[in-house]
């Protein structure tokens, strides 16, 4: 209890050295907790960025469809059998339906305990017979059904077949049901034990409440033939969609707008499109043929919708193209009572019709919104709410349909962005860490050293090595205690000041409460030991007496070199083998692929190695040339006072300033690499956004619009604030390009050579064998000639040079062939992110098929600054018909756009995090540098004084010294910095669309600098001031 | 060893001890729970070319007696006088000034910079003092000390007693007109102790440099010229010895 009060009295007693020991404990595990506090409110953040662009949470697709009201059942002929005994399986099925149900396939086999008696199959009495030795209900391999053909509506088949128990069953009834029927209409495989089918209606009920669901809302849309609405004598010029939704469902998804109207009980909605092509508005009447022999119904408009931006309504549910949205401007909407009364009796009749032929038939679905407040954590925890649900959802009126869980999936790929995210951070937080325990152990050094004295005076007095071990031990706990509790608390609230309240406290508070316990212990026990260790060294020489004198040290420069060298070319062979080796060069991740990031993290011990050994290497080499120069002839003499004194004490004492030197150099060398990166990250996400984009505007005609866009309206677009305008042919799918070798559909990009470069900045990397100018010129002097992606040339055997055919305008009515010459090959083209497969010059294409309208138009904003784009905007907005005609999309909108979910992190702030601890610790290292001279000479400086040394004499000395040391350690880690920013580049380039360039912002570094080095003046300026308070004659009158 | 210490001196030659005038001196400071009154109205004269011994108990003022004739340190009260300067009354600088060329200081600790010679240790205190920086001028004077050998040894290559000879030399190669000593023997061994007092007297007889020295050895006191006693921050007594 003594020794416990004794050190905390000391502790309150030396206000200062407790202040200056605590420091770096502080800072230290201020930054190691900061970086896992940030990463749990980074995790919400990631969740809701991934969740954000997903239209459906959840879809569940009934696949009992009209006339499909097919079912099966199985029945064992025994409740419980013998070793051996025998016993009938009965299916039946039954058509419940108002039509037949075409091509039903029944499948079923027997399962072990049970066994398939050959030759017992029967279908409605009549013996059926086995395919090879096997039951006729599971045939082959591939376990093909027994087709029964087209069971006719309230008619039911019996199908019958013996199985044996190879050994005895107590239950049959547990035995798993393995039958399933399908059919054409139908052709999701359902299980003989799946109830009866559910309506839309009560599932939507059912669902709706369950734990979790916003909103569960029936939808039901069908293809139309051509032409099927029609008013006033006309119909529609194209295909015809209808839709059954009622006014909850548009509430749900506002991207149902209502232009006028609304939903009244016995009316019908049309599109803008519609409303336009048959010249009808609210109150007219409107005609819908149906299919079949079903008389046209007529039905009042009760309003006119904008649907062009209704992804729920658009939004492909094929596999093959999920999410891909598939305008159709003719539609009609219409309620669940007019649906049900007089549009889908029609489809009945006409599926169940003899020679009539639907071609496409109702699909029912619920369309399902998950409570989003739910999801307020990380994706990992997010995703088992969002799976428990859809298991609740699935289990509801189960087996009857299926479910795709849009949210789950993406979710899946943010959880494996999210971990990746988790190594990343942990990984950008690492070398400031190794730094915050390095100043911590210099900080303890210092406090060992400061107490030479007191530990002297309490061995005189009769204190042994335990004693001092104690004390020592006690004062860590203590300081480092004290530290980590307030480095955590700092750690919490930068991260609180720079993510905001919401964001912070939206982790989950067993996260949070976790984080905090790591930092505290861990930072604890971390600094405790940078503290002790340096403590216990000192006693041990101390009771050893090694310090009776100082000894001068022989500094093994050259021994430190080599063995620098060796760890240092090790990691640059490391970084050289993963770049040899591609290791970089892994794909971008995106939700929208369903693939997480992949960053080569284990490659990031390189830079971090490279980042120690290079700074202690470019240090060493200079100590041992300024010792190799101090043992020359090239000592100045001492009448020129201060000059002489400063050589004197930085060359013969080198080894001490080496260690300053390091130490800023380390910490400049973190910070100018977070600046670079941070330059780079900005840049490079800009970059990613324009090149997706096209340029920094893109124009794409609103298909609601009717207004025509030809190319030539591009010129109309360079009012104020844009510098540039191109229009491009563009649309996926909308060429073909035939090599001598085969052909593949391709989407062609038509741009106008004269102003496509103007505005979409080309990078000379995305061609092959030649610059981008030379490409551009190429198919301009070759007008006939197209540039094709390599991946598509490689697959079609197509070389530079080479003659093709290309199918121009394909899906238009001027579609044509045209011979083409292969002029070069690209790899990557800007304003497409699906990807560009052919590049054509627009004057050629416009020539060979006579369209003359263009798909979308690239404008170059005259100011890039966000306030610029405004600028371009509100001119463009000002234009007639322009808000109305055109959907404008800018750079920043474009990157929310198939990008992972790691985008969502916001590394920047991280970075700002990063570089906040940076400068303090570089202001901290520095400082400590400055008072760890001071206390270590500071009756060297009181010895000059007293030999006549002017004070400001001596406070030149102090601030050369220190100056000095923090210009050099400065100027190496810029160096230093700069060559791991480049290696951090690398490694994070997945993240980003376009490589991403190193960018060095000198005006960041320089500020980096004039802090370091204004830390360092500072520094000096308070240990002036406090040698000035110094009492000389208790100095120099120490032993 | 017979060579006169002034022959080593730099150009700016011999420079008679200074006479020593204290005049109501009083020094308080504040400790870290009282206020302590270090020296108490404290008045004496030494001469030039005199040699003094302030003895007393530890914690009677003898040091801060010795910082205030020094100039290291301002008093709360009183005057001191050296030759025509009134230390106690002079800006830091000109203490400073006067420092370079008039004082000469001996501690107990030698307080060497260890990052210079032995020979640049005492050169430094001579460049200070605007003689030229002339190794061969220290160089004699080392010699006299019997240290000339270890001219180019750093001060953690030397033994106590070395430490402390270069100590004087670099209080005395300058020729000050006032040597202040404290407590310059307290580390040394009984021999190398001996030395050095031995070496100051004869500094103090052949350059006339007025010699004060703090000391707890009553031996050494009565070596000097005159003796005062110190008790309690006052001057209790002082004996002139012929």
């Amino acid at each position: 209890m003594t020794l416990v009060l004794f050190v905390l009295w000391d502790l309150v007693r030396n206000p200062r050295r407790t202040l200056a020991s605590l420091v770096g404990v502080i800072i230290g595990v201020g930054l190691f907790s900061s970086v896992l506090f940030f990463i749990d409110g980074s995790g919400a953040s990631m969740t809701a960025r991934a969740v954000a662009p997903l239209t459906l949470d959840m879809q569940r697709v009934l696949t009992a469809p009209l006339g499909g009201g097919i079912r099966l059942q199985q029945r064992l002929g025994a409740d419980a059998l013998d070793a051996g005994a025998t016993t009938l399986v009965t299916l039946t099925v039954h058509n419940d339906g108002l039509a037949p149900a075409n091509e039903v396939v029944v499948r079923d086999r027997a399962i072990p305990p049970l066994v398939y008696v050959p030759g017992s199959t029967t279908l409605d009495a009549k013996p059926i017979a086995d395919v090879g030795d096997s039951i006729p209900l599971f045939q082959g391999y591939a376990g093909f059904g027994l087709n029964l053909g087209t069971v006719e509506p309230a008619s039911a088949h019996t199908i019958t077949y013996r199985v044996r128990a190879e050994q005895s069953i107590a239950r049959t009834a547990d035995l798993p049901v393995q039958a399933t029927i399908s059919t054409r209409e139908m052709l999701t495989p359902t299980s003989a034990a799946a109830p009866r089918p559910t309506s839309l209606g009560q599932l939507a009920e059912q669902v709706g409440r369950l734990p979790g669901i916003q909103a569960a809302d029936p939808l039901v849309f069908v293809d139309m033939a051509s032409g099927s609405i029609s008013a006033h004598g006309m119909s529609v010029p194209g295909l015809t969609k209808l839709f059954v939704f009622d006014a909850t469902y548009q509430t749900n998804y506002p991207s149902i707008r209502i232009l006028s109207g609304g939903f009244q009980p016995g009316e019908v909605l049309i599109s803008e499109e519609t409303a336009r092509a048959l010249e009808i508005g609210k109150g007219d009447d409107v005609t819908l043929t149906l299919p079949g022999t079903a008389a046209p119904i007529t039905l009042r408009v009760g309003g006119v919708t904008d649907l062009s931006s209704a992804k729920p309504l658009f939004e492909s549910r094929q596999a093959g193209s999920l999410e891909t949205f598939q305008y159709v401007p003719y539609t009609m909407v219409v309620s669940d009572d007019i649906f049900r009364r007089q549009i889908a009796p029609a489809f009945d009749e006409a599926a169940a019709g003899q020679g009539t032929h639907v071609s496409s038939l109702p699909v029912e679905e619920l369309d399902i919104l998950v409570d989003r407040s739910l999801l307020n954590a990380d994706p990992a925890t997010a995703v088992t709410e969002t799976q428990a649900i859809a298991a609740a959802v699935l289990g509801t009126a189960s087996g009857q349909d299926y479910l795709i869980d849009n949210i789950s999936n993406t979710l899946l790929v943010a959880e494996g962005d999210a971990a990746i995210a988790k190594r990343m951070f942990e990984y950008l937080g690492l070398p400031a860490a190794i730094l915050a325990a390095i100043l911590t152990a210099y900080a303890g050094t210092l406090l060992a050293s400061s107490q030479r004295r007191e530990n002297a005076l309490l061995r005189v007095r009769g204190a042994s090595r335990r004693h001092l071990l104690s004390l020592l031990s006690l004062r860590t706990v203590a300081i480092a205690g004290v530290g980590a509790l307030l480095g955590t608390a700092m750690g919490f609230g930068s991260v609180l000041a720079l993510l905001g309240r919401s964001v912070l406290l939206s982790a989950a508070t067993g996260a949070l409460v976790r984080s905090a316990l790591i930092g505290l212990v861990g930072g604890m026990l971390v600094t405790a030991v940078a503290l002790w260790v340096p403590g216990r060294r000192l006693i041990t020489r101390e009771i050893k007496q090694e310090l009776a004198v100082i000894p001068r040290r022989p500094v093994s420069a050259w021994r430190r070199l080599h063995l620098t060298l060796v760890v240092l070319v090790g990691a640059v062979v490391a970084q050289l083998v993963a770049l040899r080796l591609g290791a970089f060069d892994v794909p971008a991740g995106s939700v929208y692929a369903g693939r997480s990031v992949s960053l080569p993290l284990q490659l990031l011990g390189p830079p971090i190695v490279a980042w120690l050994a290079g700074t202690l290497l470019i240090a060493y080499v200079l100590q041992i040339v300024i010792e190799r120069v101090a043992k020359g002839e090239h000592t100045p003499r001492l009448h020129r006072l201060l000059p002489s004194v400063l050589w004197r004490s930085i060359t013969r004492r080198i080894g001490a300033m080496t260690g300053g030197v390091v130490t800023t150099a380390l910490v400049v060398g973190l910070g100018a690499a977070l600046v670079c990166f941070t330059t780079v990250y900005d840049s490079a996400k800009s970059a990613d956004a324009r090149f997706l984009a096209g340029s920094d505007i893109r124009l794409t005609p609103n298909p609601t619009s009717g207004a025509p866009h030809p190319t030539s309206l591009a010129s109309r677009f360079l009012v104020d604030g844009v510098s540039g305008a191109t229009p491009v042919v563009y649309s996926l799918e909308n060429a073909v390009l035939t090599s001598a070798f085969n052909e593949d559909v391709a989407t062609l990009a038509a741009i106008d050579l004269h102003t496509f470069g103007q505005v979409a900045s080309l990078q000379d990397s995305w061609f092959l064998g030649a610059s981008a100018d030379q490409m551009m010129a190429a198919l301009r002097d070759h007008p006939d000639g197209v540039l094709v992606n390599a991946a598509l040339a490689d697959g079609l055997k197509l070389v530079p040079g080479d003659d093709a055919k290309v199918l121009y305008g394909r899906g238009t009515s001027q579609q044509t062939r045209r011979p083409a010459t292969v002029l070069g090959l690209f790899t990557q083209f800007p304003g497409a992110p699906e990807g560009t497969d052919i590049v054509a010059n627009l004057d050629q294409y416009q020539h060979v098929t006579g369209l003359k309208s263009a798909d979308l138009y690239l404008l170059s904003a005259a100011d890039r600054t966000s306030a610029g784009l405004d600028r371009a905007l509100q001119s463009l907005s000002a234009l007639t018909g322009f808000g109305s005609n055109f959907d404008v999309q800018t750079a920043a909108k474009t990157l929310d756009k198939d990008q992972s979910s790691l985008t969502a992190l916001n590394v920047n702030g991280l970075l700002q995090l990063d570089s906040f601890y940076t400068f303090l610790m570089a202001v901290a290292a520095t400082a400590m540098f400055v008072f760890g001279l001071l206390m270590q000479r500071r009756r060297e400086y009181v010895t000059l004084r007293a030999q006549g040394l002017q004070g400001w004499e001596v406070r030149r000395l102090v601030l050369a010294e220190s100056g000095l040391s923090a210009t050099v350690g400065a100027a190496i880690g810029m160096l230093v910095g700069v060559g791991v920013a480049s290696q951090f580049v690398l490694v994070l380039r997945p993240i980003f669309t376009l490589p991403p360039p190193l960018a060095i912002p000198v005006p960041e570094l320089a500020i980096l600098a004039a802090l370091v080095l204004g830390a360092a003046v500072l520094s000096s300026a308070a240990a002036a001031l406090l040698i000035g308070r110094l009492k000389p004659m208790e100095l120099l009158r120490e032993e | 060893m017979t060579a006169r210490l002034s022959q080593d001196r730099g150009p700016a030659g011999s420079r008679p001890g200074e006479r020593i005038a204290v005049t109501g001196l009083s020094m308080e400071y504040t400790s870290s729970s009282e206020r302590v009154r270090a020296l108490d109205d404290v008045t004496l004269t030494v001469e030039p070319g005199t040699s003094l011994a302030v003895v007393g108990p530890s914690g009677c003022g003898k040091s801060t007696l010795l910082g205030l004739l020094g100039g290291l340190e301002v008093p709360t009260d009183g005057e001191v006088r050296i030759g025509d300067h009134v230390v106690s009354e002079m800006a830091e600088a000109d203490r400073a000034a006067l420092r370079r060329r008039v004082f000469g200081f001996v501690f107990q600790a030698d307080n060497l910079q260890p990052f210079l010679t032995v020979s640049e240790n005492v050169g430094l205190q001579s460049v200070l003092a605007g003689m030229d920086d002339e190794p061969v001028h220290r160089q004699g004077l080392l010699d006299v000390l019997d240290i000339g050998s270890l001219a180019h040894r750093y001060p953690d290559q030397l033994s106590g007693g070395q430490r402390q000879r270069v100590a004087v030399a670099r209080a005395l190669v300058h020729g000050p007109g006032v040597a202040l000593a404290d407590e310059p023997t307290g580390s040394l061994d009984p021999v190398s102790s001996e030395r050095v007092v031995e070496l100051l007297l004869r500094l103090h007889r052949e350059q006339g440099t007025t010699l004060v020295v703090v000391t707890h050895d009553r031996a050494i006191a009565a070596r000097m010229d005159v003796v005062v006693e110190m008790r309690d921050g006052r001057v209790t007594g002082s004996e002139v010895r012929s």
